[in-house]
């Protein structure tokens, strides 16, 4: 009951902060389902990034830290509340029978993800395992996170992936008073449920029918939910939801699917919005660490689109750079001094590595089992990666069990996304996005066939979730209409 | 379809009470055409190209499930016809279907009598069915009918102790259908282990004997480590054994090549790492109470 409690209390916080930093509801119009979604998320990732700061500059993260940033929060977030309370929002951009399914989804993902506990290798080993150390009062400079490279020392996978799921899950945790692997899950439970609200978010400046198409669009693309769901028939059936194709849950990648949506959502909004693009930005930095490589494509997403309509923009690449610079800075800081013992693509991308696996075909070396068990995929297919990747990015595009029509949207979309100056840097941000995991996929150190098996090139591809819905349902929408900022 | 995901999802969660157990797990199905190139890769692997499939006597035994009926397509079938194809000489057992029903599907196989029959002179022991006669054979008589002493367990089903009692070489290709943390003996290791030890304890994890698999499930150490945080669990080569499948295969070599620690090099081990427990393990990918052995320092 505690855990559920203290659970609870941190998502409340982060909606109060959310709704703290949110733009006023007069300049920027929303339906009270935007704003519910965006605020949470907006809150997570303030949270995130507080709470980063702090164990930063204090070395831990206690349940001190934790208590008076939610006070500053909550406090803060209930005066905005008390001052807009008699502003008006926006209307439901759903018709009455779209609201059940919207609904439904919500709902669903949220029961799901708390359903069980943390139940998988990644949430339990990557993360949960940090959150736990970070509850226990350790320091983020003590050997915990940094004695694995001598002769003995402490066990830790992924040693350098970010602290802001963990931050979520202690604070969780230290708001309880216990830990517990269902209840820490708590404030992880809302990603699929907020990215289609803050795709519409986004979208509303461009009228309440984009805003109610982005919503679906996003919401009814299995991917944020499910990845796969009955390829493999009844044993699907019989194992829903206890497989590693579950994206919810205390992973990283929906986290940062949801905060590049939001990011894009408030660029499109424009404004004081934009630094808060910045901000949802740090939120996926400190998330995985896609998501730093992410924010530097979103960035010269930004830079060319400016570019190519003659300066107008320029002011968004500014904003969102100088807001990541300062806001990320304590958590990349920090990473300079982790240990880097499995995965460190700022080295792996280098003109050697692209040229060898451009000329050469990938050997076996690296595979964990036999490559031969690879079966067909290994035996009867070109072993030269360029062509894999292709490969396998294709079959992604026309899955529709896990895709939806998501990516036929996004082609038919590209032609009239290269006539719209205000989009352009989302379409560019998108295809970045997509070269940028064909080049991780290309220089990766580990074997391509088992990194595909484990589900990895369609995990990577759905950060990208967010702006293919902002820009499909923009782009295909037949007219704009009431058109707001 | 995401809505039907809930709706089965939450329907399984409600139906094991919100815990997940071994039970929630349906059994494998396994693929039988990976299950033969499992096999066929372990020969290559273990005999280095020496023993090819031509030299393999394979018994099979069972070529389908408990109340299956026999079809060209049924899994334990097509695993031997896949093993048949690539050379070795496959002798069934299976007391539904003999030569009259089964030979069409499989004209190169030889049709046997009896579980010991099948295993006369056989190089390799497959079972492909989850038939309660072939979950506990007598295995002492299995290994002394064999020629090798290589069994393949697609089913998972026999008892690993037993198995390796009777000196058979056993690999349950078909897997666990289940993730780690479920095992009974696992979790029941980690409240001894809790309730023995301080959160403040520092706890060194050495072998007690070389480590004898590459299987990434045996790497227990891992989640030994979640569980009993904030305890502080040390290990030897902790980069290897905290880093991925292919390092943790490093790891092992490493481990094996540096030996059992005593002495003085186990001493000042201990003084280095100031650990307050030895955590003395055999490795395993089958979790046993019995190959972790907690010994107090100080």
């Amino acid at each position: 009951m505690m855990g559920f409690l203290g659970g609870l209390l941190v998502v409340l916080t982060a909606y109060l902060a959310g709704r703290l930093l949110m733009p006023n509801r007069t300049h920027y119009a929303r339906s009270r389902y935007e704003e519910l979604t965006t605020s949470i998320l907006l809150g997570l990732a303030t949270l995130m990034t507080a709470g980063m700061a702090a164990t930063w500059a204090l070395g831990t993260f206690s349940f001190g830290i934790a208590t008076l940033l939610s006070l500053g929060f909550a406090g803060g977030g209930v005066w905005r509340i008390r001052r807009e309370w008699k502003q008006a929002v926006e209307p439901c951009a759903f018709p009455v029978w779209e609201r059940p399914l919207m609904l439904s989804l919500a709902i669903g993902s949220v029961a799901m993800t708390l359903a069980w506990p943390l139940n998988e290798f990644d949430p339990i080993l990557h993360f949960g395992l940090k959150g736990k150390l970070l509850f226990g009062g350790e320091s983020i400079r003590g050997e915990a996170f940094h004695a694995l490279t001598g002769e003995f020392g402490r066990i830790m996978t992924h040693p350098n992936y970010p602290l802001g799921i963990p931050i979520l899950e202690a604070w969780s945790a230290h708001f309880a008073g216990e830990w517990s692997d269902r209840w820490i899950q708590f404030p992880l439970a809302f990603w699929a449920f907020c990215l289609p609200g803050a795709v519409a978010f986004g979208l509303r400046r461009f009228g309440a029918q984009a805003a109610r198409r982005g919503a679906l669009v996003a919401a009814c693309t299995p991917i944020l939910y499910v990845m796969e769901f009955l390829h493999r028939g009844a044993l699907d059936f019989a194992e829903a939801g206890l497989g590693a194709e579950k994206m919810l849950g205390g992973r990283g990648d929906l986290p940062v699917a949801a905060f590049v949506a939001l990011a894009c959502g408030l660029l499109l909004r424009g404004g004081r919005c934009r630094f808060l693009a910045g901000l949802a930005m740090t939120a996926a930095i400190l998330s995985k660490n896609e998501g730093l490589a992410l924010s530097a494509v979103l960035l010269l997403a930004l830079a060319l689109g400016a570019l190519w309509n003659r300066g107008k923009g320029l002011k968004e690449f500014v904003l969102v750079g100088s807001a990541i610079a300062v806001l990320a800075s304590p958590w990349l800081i920090h990473r300079t001094t982790l240990p880097a013992i499995d995965e460190n693509y700022t080295e792996a991308v280098s003109y050697e590595t692209v040229l060898h696996y451009w000329q050469e075909d990938e050997s076996a070396d690296k595979s964990p089992i036999p490559a031969k068990l690879y079966g067909e995929e290994w035996s009867e297919q070109s072993h030269w990666r360029p062509a894999r990747i292709a490969r396998y990015f294709g079959s992604e595009f026309i899955d529709v069990l896990s895709w939806g029509l998501l990516w036929l949207l996004f082609l038919l979309g590209i032609p009239q996304a290269l006539r719209t100056p205000e989009i352009r840097w989302l379409l560019l941000f998108a295809l970045g996005g997509l070269a940028l995991y064909a080049l991780i996929l290309l220089v990766t150190p580990w074997f391509l066939i088992a990194l595909h098996q484990k589900g990895i090139p369609a995990r990577l591809i759905l950060h990208l979730l967010g702006p293919i819905a902002l820009l499909c349902s923009r782009v295909n929408q037949p007219k704009q209409d009431d058109p707001v900022h | 379809m995401p809505l039907l995901f809930f709706v089965i999802g939450l329907s399984l969660a409600v139906g094991a009470e919100f815990s997940p157990s071994i039970e929630t797990y349906p059994r494998v199905r396994y693929q039988p055409r990976l299950s033969a190139q499992s096999i066929l890769g372990m020969w290559e692997s273990q005999f280095k190209q020496r023993k090819l499939p031509e030299k393999r006597v394979v018994a099979v035994w069972g070529l389908a499930d408990e109340g299956e009926s026999l079809s060209e397509n049924s899994q334990g079938l097509s695993l031997a016809r896949e093993l048949s194809r690539a050379g070795a000489h496959v002798r069934i057992f299976d007391p539904r279907w003999g030569q009259d029903e089964a030979g069409k599907f499989l004209p190169q196989a030889e049709f046997v009598e009896n579980l010991l029959s099948a295993c006369q002179g056989a190089t390799d022991l497959v079972v492909n069915s989850d038939l309660s006669l072939f979950q506990s054979p007598d295995w002492e008589k299995v290994k002394t009918a064999m020629k090798g002493k290589l069994f393949f367990d697609c089913m998972s089903l026999a008892d690993a102790d037993k198995v390796r009692a009777a000196d058979l070489a056993h690999f349950p290709i078909g897997g666990h259908g289940w993730p780690p943390w479920l095992d009974e003996e696992y979790q029941n290791f980690v409240e001894i282990l809790l309730h023995k030890t301080k959160p403040q304890d520092r706890i060194l994890l050495l072998p007690s004997s070389p480590l004898t698999t590459l299987s990434p499930r045996a790497r227990w150490y891992l989640l030994l480590n979640y569980a009993a945080a904030p305890r502080k669990l040390l290990i030897g080569g902790p980069s290897n054994a905290s880093g991925t499948a292919p390092q943790y295969q490093d790891w092992v070599r490493e481990r094996n090549r540096q030996g059992k620690l005593k002495g003085a090099a186990l001493d000042s081990i201990l003084e280095e790492t100031q650990a307050d427990w030895i955590l003395w393990f055999k490795q395993s990918d089958d979790f046993k109470t019995s190959d972790w052995q907690l010994e107090a320092v100080r």
